[in-house]
Order: structure tokens, then sequence, then C-alpha cells
């Protein structure tokens, strides 16, 4: 109710035309700084694009997976990337729903993060595949030596349900999105080249009654829709390994523990995310201190729901003390995992709760962010790297360490990322200005 | 013949089309302002295309099993578990589709051709609401001087008519 009315209070010193003229600033002008920051970004991608035809060229030996350890960088990376998707339009469907007047200015910044993220995990599964023009085994279609993928693999729910998860995030981005690019149609002198691309994407919108009633009725639709789909994707991911008899993956709650990482790592990535678009993109007065609170609040709730599944997790291996899953656990505790493990505790625990709960101040939240998505992407890398090195036969026991062109490629998918966001901060409206419009008029 | 009036704000154009509530008015706005029971086919089209979905990820799971013709020793060959998945799937999968169809087809989108002048389009990009109102020649003249008196630029009067 505060954030509402702080959020009305702003609005009203900002009238329409200064709100449409501040929002659609960052797609009409182009300082340096952004070219500097697509030059390093694009280089980035390069280097990790020639790293990846190195790959190909000389095979996945190259990298450092090896029996037993055949996941590394590549899959944790496809987690963590599942898991920031989460959050994003999970959050804008909840607070859609429950009509919360405080998301309107952070929904769309938050629902970029899953289609870009969606776009990037399922890359690096294809990455890690080595023969990368096999990709389309996975489709229900005959291969080569005339077999027919199995649905009871849980790689094939995943491609399932992460393709759906994609396409209906891309429909509940770009949905709301529909009157904007109208905006930008009807506001802006273009150049050329880029004045078709929102006539097209704009789908003629011409904003009547019936248009609007009629959007805001498949928005809502679409939020009922996708809610379930996103719990169901890292559920998904999660079964890819809790279906595996390995030690500490086999496990019931990794749905629920995946699902609730999923959204702290995903809270997290918003955070960063909105921090960054407001200072570089000055918009303070649209995303203002009370939006960083209320997600800070939610952040440090994820905090002990994620602290509060890992203890129960590891609590009950520790105390069940079964052979194959204790050198595991151990590993983890104290061995070569060790350093990994605590820093994750540090990075989602230690750093985050402190900081949290006293003053949640946007550079506060976002500092404990920063240390969770750190801490989130340790966690997929102490489970997966964890439990590899650690098989049940214990000549086979084996350390794996990336080498650099895995992390030379993971640092071309952190970029890619970045970049892709970057021009879409480019080239549409971050804030949704209609619904900014609408909250500030009520 | 069509009167084009824009109002600065929300408020002066509801002011006027309280007015106006019997004439024949079009409006076109850059936020949704009251929005109209619409008659919609949006929720049904979304479960009935979910049911769909759900019939061809159950197909698809089930009879890619089948066409894989594995010798199973008499146990099943489509495991009920996989097919609940891609079910879920494609449930998602269809409502999704037939939401963004349908709300193509009701909601006049794809059609390019746009009513308003570039200019006034402009100005509902900074707040304004435009008004279109279809008169008679001969109310032409009284509806302009209301429409101007309660707030409202005429736009290009001859363009609409």
């Amino acid at each position: 109710m505060q954030v509402e009315a702080n959020t009305t209070a702003s609005a009203l010193v900002l009238d329409a035309s200064r709100i449409t003229e501040d929002l659609l600033r960052p797609i009409v002008e182009t300082g340096n700084r952004f070219w500097i920051a697509a030059g390093i970004l694009g280089a980035l991608m390069a280097w990790a694009l020639f790293c990846w035809g190195y790959q190909i060229y000389w095979g996945l030996g190259v990298a450092g997976i090896n029996r037993p350890v055949m996941w590394g960088v590549y899959i944790t990376n496809f987690v963590f990337w599942i898991g920031i998707s989460h959050a994003g339009t999970l959050i804008s469907a909840i607070l859609r729903v429950t009509n919360a007047g405080w998301r309107r200015p952070i929904t769309r910044a938050a629902e970029a993060i899953t289609v870009f993220a969606l776009m990037i995990g399922p890359m690096m599964i294809l990455i890690d595949l080595g023969r990368v023009w096999l990709f389309y085994w996975v489709a229900p279609l005959p291969n080569l030596r005339g077999l027919w993928p199995n649905f009871r693999s849980p790689l094939l729910w995943d491609f399932s349900c992460i393709n759906t998860y994609l396409l209906g995030s891309i429909t509940y981005l770009y949905l709301p999105m529909i009157p904007d690019i109208a905006t930008v149609r009807d506001a802006t002198d273009l150049s050329r080249w880029r004045r078709p691309l929102y006539r097209w994407l704009a789908l003629g919108w011409q904003g009547t009654p019936r248009q609007w009633a009629l959007l805001e009725r498949a928005i809502n639709i679409m939020a009922i829709i996708i809610m379930p789909l996103a719990v169901s994707v890292h559920t998904v991911v999660s079964w890819v390994f809790g279906m595996t008899l390995n030690p500490m993956w086999h496990s019931t709650i990794f749905g629920p523990y995946f699902v609730v990482g999923a959204i702290f790592s995903g809270i997290a990535a918003v955070i960063v995310a909105l921090y960054v678009i407001r200072q570089s993109l000055h918009l303070e007065a649209y995303l203002e201190p009370e939006h960083f609170n209320k997600l800070g609040l939610l952040l440090v709730t994820f905090c002990f729901l994620w602290g509060y599944f890992t203890f129960a997790e590891y609590l009950t291996v520790w105390y069940g003390h079964e052979s194959h899953e204790w050198p595991v656990l151990w590993g983890k505790l104290t061995g070569p995992m060790a350093p990994y493990f605590w820093t994750m505790m540090a990075c989602c625990l230690l750093i985050p709760v402190p900081l949290l709960a006293f003053r949640r101040t946007p550079f506060n939240t976002f500092v404990a962010s920063l240390a969770v998505v750190v801490g989130m992407w340790l966690e997929r890398w102490t489970i997966i790297v964890g439990t590899l090195s650690r098989p049940r036969l214990t000549f086979n026991w084996h350390w794996y360490r990336p080498t650099w062109v895995e992390l030379s490629i993971m640092t071309g998918a952190f970029a890619y990322f970045v970049f892709l966001y970057l021009m879409f901060a480019k080239f549409f409206p971050i804030v949704s200005i209609w619904e900014y419009k609408e909250g500030a008029r009520r | 013949m069509k009167i084009l009036a824009v109002f600065r704000d929300p408020d002066s154009a509801r002011k006027a089309l309280e007015h106006l509530a019997a004439a024949d008015v079009e409006v076109y706005s850059g936020e949704p302002l009251e929005l109209p029971q619409v008659r919609s086919r949006l929720a049904p089209a979304a479960i009935l295309g979910g049911l769909a979905g759900a019939i061809g990820g159950a197909a698809l799971a089930a009879l890619t099993a089948r066409t894989m013709g594995l010798y199973t020793g008499g146990m099943p060959l489509v495991a009920y578990a996989p097919v609940g998945i891609i079910t879920f799937a494609g449930t998602a999968f269809g409502a999704i589709g037939a939401t963004l169809g349908t709300l193509l087809w009701e909601a006049g989108l794809l059609n390019f051709r746009l009513e308003l002048p570039k200019d006034a389009r402009k100005e509902i990009s900074a707040g304004a609401v435009a008004v279109v109102v279809e008169t008679t020649e001969s109310q032409r003249s009284s509806l302009e001087r209301d429409l101007a008196h309660a707030g409202a630029r005429i736009h290009a009067t001859d363009e609409h008519g």
C-alpha cells in the first residue's frame, strides 16, 4: 500500500509526456558508454565463439570433463541459467495475479531476464553435446540408426518443458510490450531501418478500449498458465539428477529444493539487473528504493527457505551415514569441494542475511544479490561435480578442473546474456510505459 | 463524416465522453481507461487449446514409444509417468498458442492500417486521448464547438470526413 502510494506520488510529479520521454530516451539516444559496453561484450563473445569452434574441431577432449565427471562447467551453467530464468516470469505473474501495484516498473526487466536466460541455458547443452550438429536427435524423429527418442529419459522431459516455458515466456514478455512498441512507433523519429521493426512488432495496435480489454485478459490468462509451467521446468531439471541413483542426487526433495533455489537466484538476478538499469539509464524516479526494499524482503525470505532446504538435505545424508553418500558429503564439507561449499554458504546466507535484515537500500540489496548469484552458481557446481567426482566405485574417484576452453565459453555465455539484455534495453522500453502510467493514474 | 478530437488527458476525455454517450464514438488511448465488458472467447479458447495440446502431447509420447518397437518381454511399452509430463507440457503449449491466436483475431491485430494520423498518434503517446465521433454535416459545427469547449483540439477533420 505504501509502495503504491509512493509510486503514485512520484508519478504525479512526472506527467504522462515526461514518463514517455524518460522511458524512450535510451531508445532514441545512444551514448559512448553503450558502444564501449557493446564492444567489450562483442569481443568476449567472439573469443568464446572461437573457443567453441576449437572444441568442435579438436573434440570434447579439450574440455576438462572426463570419466567420471562427464558433466562440468557447461551443465553447471545450464542449471544455473534455468534457475535464473525462474524468477522473472514467475514473480511477474504472481504479482500480476495478486494485482500488486508496485510490480509495474519492474515486471518487464524481470521477464526479459527469463527469456534471455532460457536462451543461454539450453545453449550450454548444445555446447556440451560436442557433436552439436546431431542435436536434433532429441526431437521425436527417427535418427540415423532408425531409433526414436525415448520419452522415459528426463532429458526429453527437460527438452519439452524448457521449450514450452520459453514459448510461454516470450509470449508473456511480448504481450504487454505491444502498446509500448506502438508508442515507440508513434512517438519517435527513428532511422529508416528501425521504423519497420516497430511497425511490424506493434501488430497494428491502436489502443481502442476493446483492444485494451482483450490484451489485459490475455495477459491474465498467460500469467495463470505460466506459473505451473515455471515450477515444472525446474522440477524437471532437478529430476535429471534425482531420477539417477547417484549419491546425494537421488533425493525426494530435489524438486522443491531446486525450485526454491531457482526462485532465490532469480530474484537476486532481477535485483542486480534493476540496480544496473537504474544507475546506467538514470531511472531513479521509476525504480525507487521501495522497490528494492520489497524485493530485498522477498530475497531474505528465500535466503531462509533455501537455508532450510539445504540443512534438511545435508542433515539427512549426514545422519544416515550411508556408505556411498558419506564421501560426497564429506568431500563438500572438508574435501576438495570445501572451498566452493563454504563460499556458497557465505554468499547465500552469511553475506545477504545481515545486509538485508536491517537496511534494504538499493546498494545493500544489490551487493547481497550479487553474492547470492555467485553463491547459487557455486551451489549448482557443488551438486554436480561433488557427486560425479565421488561415484560409488572408489577406484573411479577423480577430481575435475575446467580448462581455459570451458572458462572462456562460460565467460562468453555471461557476456552474451548481458549483450542480449543491453540490446533489449536499447530497442525497447525496459520499464513498461503504459503500466506505469496506469498505476500513476490510479 | 467523422471528427477527430484530441484531449490533453484522460480526465477531460472522460467528461466529454459522458456527453457523447449516445453518439457513435471510438476512443484511442496510450493506457487503458475504463475497460469495457467485451465478449471474448479467450478463456474458452485457452481451455480448448489446452485440451488439444494435452491430446497432442499424449499422442506424441505414446506413439513415439510404440514406433520405437522395442522388445520389452511383455512389459508395457508406453510408460505413463513420462507420458504425463509430456502431456502437461503439451497442455501448456496448446493453451498458450490458442490464447495468442485468439487475441490476435479478436483484437483485430495484424491489421496494419492505422485509423489515426501520425501527429494524433504522437500526442496519444504523450498521454493524450483521441476520440473519433461519427456525425453528420449539419451537426458538425456544433459538435466541434462542444468538443473544443470540453478541452479538445480538433484534428484534420477533413481527412476523416
